[in-house]
């Protein structure tokens, strides 16, 4: 199996984390909150669009708001795949992190 | 809307269009919705700049992304494509490879004639100052004499450097126990590096080649002799005949490149030569004609000034007035443009094949395409269904564009790899062909393999893009109805190009006809002198030339010489010309002619078999014929004298009798008419030598006759020719282009039939019902293969009809240049046309009469 790439990883855990409110916008904002920078929408819907390919997130259609010129939202949910191959690259880090004696980094 | 600093809400109009047409195409809604809340946060806090300025560093920031995300996509679609061109071509395989054939051939003949082209082109261009580089050409000989280039650059402050070479044959060269025979050396002096860019590896150029029985040598050679010891200071023993000398290596040099008109491996200083004892001073002054000079004009002069000042110079050398111009010539121009000069320092060729080699590349590349075009056209009846479904499904016009262009670049490349193969492997044979020596090295040369791409992409574009268009312009309901609506538009295209490329086949045939007859006239027709069974020697050195009486009776006793005679030159090369006066009671003004000349001795005129109508010929036992003249029929005619034989020719304070008058021989090639000629006794005077041997034991001859020359040259080679091929080779320019037009409008005329053999077997396979319906009806087998061969004969007669005339004006002014020429009857049109009509007709033949002879149940079984 094919490990995440980090942004990939990352988006999908804030997918997770917005359960049902993940859409472009709202990821966005979450990842300001996370990694404490401004993600392009462009990188954001790169990832996405791996992860749908890879079948790790499915779409639906959200309802339109003013703010949005009258336009649909795209809601993002986490598919069972996509929580399995969280599970495989946490447990993977985590096995990579206990080897690693601290002392190491400083 | 606007917000309530009278802000609008939407972002501009212009960057949200620009958006779009990155966003792929699933969601784009949804992401401008994205972008637009987000805008109209940032509108919000920090006001409209900010806002805008965010949208298109988003923009900017997405297209790299956006990119690699329809690239995806993208690659999902090409894929679809590669799989709809590949069972498209496995479907109909014998048009695909009649396609990918036709066009590796003609691709692979184009690439290989470009190669040609191209390597001429680039003659001499690797020298630093190449545009500056001339060499001293005197008339119409591109040798000169050897004080030249000294005094041309201690008289001319124009003359950067000036340096005289001179070719050698035949050196052994020995180091220790390595011997070989070199057939490269060159004599050249020191300035010799500072004209030319011959880098050396190692040696210093000021000097090396400076003093005597020093040699430089290409790194090749100084492999070949010294392995991996250093060369300098190393002694190589040098042998040429019966001279011999110890060189020392004083430098190395980067081997010198194919494309170089000075070819050699060793340059030896010339200054050696001038230690030998049968080089007398006389060798070395004004009057002696072997030294090749070349120069490096001064950056900023003009060398057309300074030929202008040759004349007074070159008299004020020699003391003499020339009868020849000396000019300078751009080395650059040596190679192609110097048909017009004798002895080069190597072989040269002609800027006429340049345009002619090209022109035709082209043409096979154009009849390639229209094959392809062809039965791209002619197939697409078969993808009717393909496309409507691609439509219905929602394919854009410019998809389906996209599509087929693809498939053509497709088979193209497909093509340009065999392409590459083929010209690889026939290469020799191309050589062999146009006799020159080179080898398809595109993986060494980036410029070549690029273009070669570039090539690849124009004929797949340009051939594809009108099938494309073409099937791109299917309508669904033009499917669902039938596939007859469009045909007979295209059809009339599809013919029309059949017609151009037979046309072009018909040219070529033609040409071929006429350049082929034309050298069998110039070949086979009275010359008015004999040339076979003679040997022509250049007579060189001062023994020779002061033996030549004793030389004569050696070799006349070998029973193998019939004759041997000595004059200044041969009855075929009687150029040189000069004033010759008589006596004229009436108009006493007028009272000299130009003739061409010879100086010959007594043996002349029957060793050439030349036919004296009046008078006789030079007698040896009449005292008085010593100043004796003959002239040709022409001089008696222009000066109108009706017995010319008695009549006085004074010429160079030389009067004599005119004895005889010789038939009008063709004293020139046949581009040039027989002239007035004058034959002057001199029998001391010959620099050639003419040997007539007998037709048996010509190699027993040749050795004997070598020996004799070997007791009397004090060491020059024997250098022989025979003189019929010295003819043929007057005319070598002619023979290649006939050559060459022979084998290409094969290759034309078996590209034609490629394109035509598709067409007929796919016209037949269209019509196998419509043919079985005829014959249930009771057509006969002969009608049905002239009804279905007609169709395909008919394009051939109107090419046939457009070729003529263009053939015609073309291989006209062809034949003008020469004067003695055949003509272009009927005949040769005829023959080129029936020759297509039936090559044509063979071609589809096979097909017609295959599709007539089936069984007719077999093709309306299922209707």
């Amino acid at each position: 199996m094919k490990l995440l790439s980090r942004s990939e990883e990352i988006v999908l855990i804030t997918i997770l984390k917005l359960k049902d409110k993940a859409y472009g916008v709202a990821i966005r904002k979450k990842l300001y909150e996370e990694t404490g920078t401004n993600w392009s929408f462009g990188s954001i819907y790169t990832a996405l669009n791996t992860l749908t390919r890879k079948r790790y997130v499915e779409k639906s259609r959200g309802e339109p708001t003013a703010e949005r010129g009258g336009r649909h939202k795209c809601l993002y949910a986490v598919t069972f795949e996509g929580k399995k191959a969280l599970k495989e690259i946490k447990k993977v880090q985590e096995k990579l992190w206990s080897d690693l004696p601290a002392i190491t980094l400083d | 809307m606007r917000n309530l600093r009278g802000e609008k809400l939407r972002p501009p109009r212009a960057l949200e269009w620009i958006l779009k047409r990155f966003l792929q195409r699933d969601e784009v809604y949804e992401k401008l919705g994205d972008f637009e809340e987000s805008y109209r946060e940032y509108l919000q806090e920090r006001g409209w700049l900010a806002a805008a300025a965010w949208y298109l560093t988003q923009i900017i920031k997405a297209v790299p992304s956006f990119v690699s995300n329809s690239y995806y996509g993208s690659i999902t679609m090409f894929r679809n494509y590669f799989i709809a061109a590949y069972r498209n071509l496995t479907r109909n395989k014998t048009y695909s490879f009649l396609n990918v054939m036709g066009l590796a051939v003609g691709i692979a003949a184009f690439l290989m004639i470009s190669l040609y082209v191209l390597f001429e082109l680039s003659y001499d261009r690797y020298h630093q100052n190449a545009d500056r580089i001339f060499k001293v050409i005197a008339g119409d000989q591109a040798v000169t004499p050897s004080p030249l280039a000294s005094a041309l650059m201690d008289e001319f402050p124009e003359v950067e450097a000036a340096t005289r070479l001179s070719r050698s044959f035949q050196d052994l060269f020995r180091f220790k126990n390595k011997i070989f025979l070199e057939d490269q050396l060159v004599w050249a002096d020191e300035h010799i590096y500072d004209v030319f860019t011959f880098p050396l590896i190692s040696g210093d150029k000021q000097t090396a080649l400076k003093d005597p029985n020093s040699v430089v040598l290409t790194e090749d050679m100084a492999r070949k002799y010294f392995g991996s010891e250093n060369p300098l200071g190393k002694v190589l023993h040098w042998t040429s005949h019966n001279l011999e000398a110890d060189f020392i290596v004083t430098g190395v040099m980067k081997n010198i490149p194919d494309n170089s008109h000075i070819k050699g491996d060793f340059f030896a200083s010339l200054k050696t030569l001038t230690n030998f004892p049968s080089f007398s001073a006389e060798d070395f002054s004004w009057g002696n004609y072997w030294c090749h000079t070349f120069f490096l004009l001064r950056e900023g002069s003009d060398h057309r000034i300074l030929q202008d000042k040759y004349p007074a110079f070159l008299e004020s050398r020699t003391g003499v007035k020339h009868d020849w111009d000396f000019y300078n010539k751009c080395l650059t121009d040596l190679h192609l443009k110097s048909v017009d000069t004798i002895f080069h320092f190597s072989s040269v060729s002609d800027i006429q094949y340049i345009y002619i080699f090209s022109a035709v590349a082209f043409i096979i590349l154009l009849i390639v395409g229209v094959n392809y075009i062809n039965l791209t056209t002619a197939l697409a009846a078969r993808r009717f269904q393909e496309v409507g479904i691609r439509k219905v499904v929602g394919a854009q016009r410019f998809q389906l564009i996209r599509q087929f262009l693809m498939e053509s670049l497709f088979l193209t490349f497909l093509a340009l790899v065999m392409a590459v193969a083929l010209a690889y492997f026939f290469m020799p044979v191309f050589n062999n062909l146009i006799q020159i020596d080179q080898s398809v090295e595109l993986f060494r040369n980036a410029i070549l393999f690029m273009a070669l791409l570039i090539l690849g992409l124009c004929v797949g574009v340009l051939s594809g893009v009108y099938p494309a268009v073409f099937m791109a312009n299917f309508t669904p309901s033009g499917v669902l109805k039938g596939a007859s609506s469009t045909k007979s538009k295209k059809k009339n295209l599809r013919n029309f190009l059949v017609i151009v490329q037979f046309a072009i086949s018909i040219f070529l045939i033609i040409s071929t006809l006429v350049t082929s007859s034309q050298l069998h006239f110039i070949r086979n027709k009275k010359l008015g002198f004999s040339k076979d069974h003679i040997l022509i020697v250049q007579l060189r050195g001062k023994n020779i030339m002061e033996n030549l009486f004793e030389l004569k009776q050696e070799m006349l006793r070998n029973p193998g010489v019939n004759r041997v005679s000595f004059s200044t030159t041969i009855p075929m090369d009687i150029s040189w010309h000069n004033s010759f006066y008589y006596r004229n009671v009436e108009n006493p003004e007028n009272n000299h002619i130009t003739s061409h000349y010879a100086r010959v001795d007594y043996d002349f005129v029957d060793l050439f078999e030349m036919e004296i109508v009046k008078g006789r010929n030079f007698r040896k036992e009449i005292d008085h014929d010593k100043n004796a003249y003959i002239i040709n029929e022409t001089i008696a005619r222009k000066i109108g004298w009706e017995d010319p034989v008695g009549k006085m020719f004074h010429n160079q304070g030389r009067t004599g009798t005119i004895v005889g008058v010789v038939k009008d021989f063709h004293n020139e090639n046949m581009h040039i008419p027989i002239g007035e000629v004058t034959l002057i006794l001199a029998p001391e005077q010959g620099n050639l030598m003419s040997i007539k041997i007998n037709s048996e034991n010509v190699p027993g001859t040749l050795a004997a006759v070598e020996k004799v020359w070997d007791e009397f040259s004090g060491g020059y080679p024997f250098e022989y020719e025979f003189m019929d091929e010295r003819y043929d080779n007057m005319y070598k320019s002619e023979i290649r282009l006939g050559r060459a037009f022979n084998y290409f409008s094969v290759l034309a005329v078996f590209l034609c039939c490629l394109g035509l053999f598709g067409l007929a077997s796919f016209a037949v396979e269209q019509g196998t019902k419509e043919i079985a319906i005829r014959k249930v009806l009771g057509a006969s087998v002969p009608e049905l293969v002239k009804m279905l061969s007609w169709k395909f004969l008919k394009l051939v007669f109107i090419a046939n009809l457009i070729a003529w005339p263009i053939a015609y004006y073309f291989m006209n002014s062809w034949l003008q240049s020469f004067i003695y020429r055949v003509n272009m009857g009927w005949v040769m049109f005829f023959i080129a046309g029936i020759t297509a009509v039936f090559i044509a007709f063979m071609t589809v033949f096979a097909q017609t009469a295959k599709a007539a002879l089936a069984n007719p149940a077999d093709s309306l079984r299922y209707e």
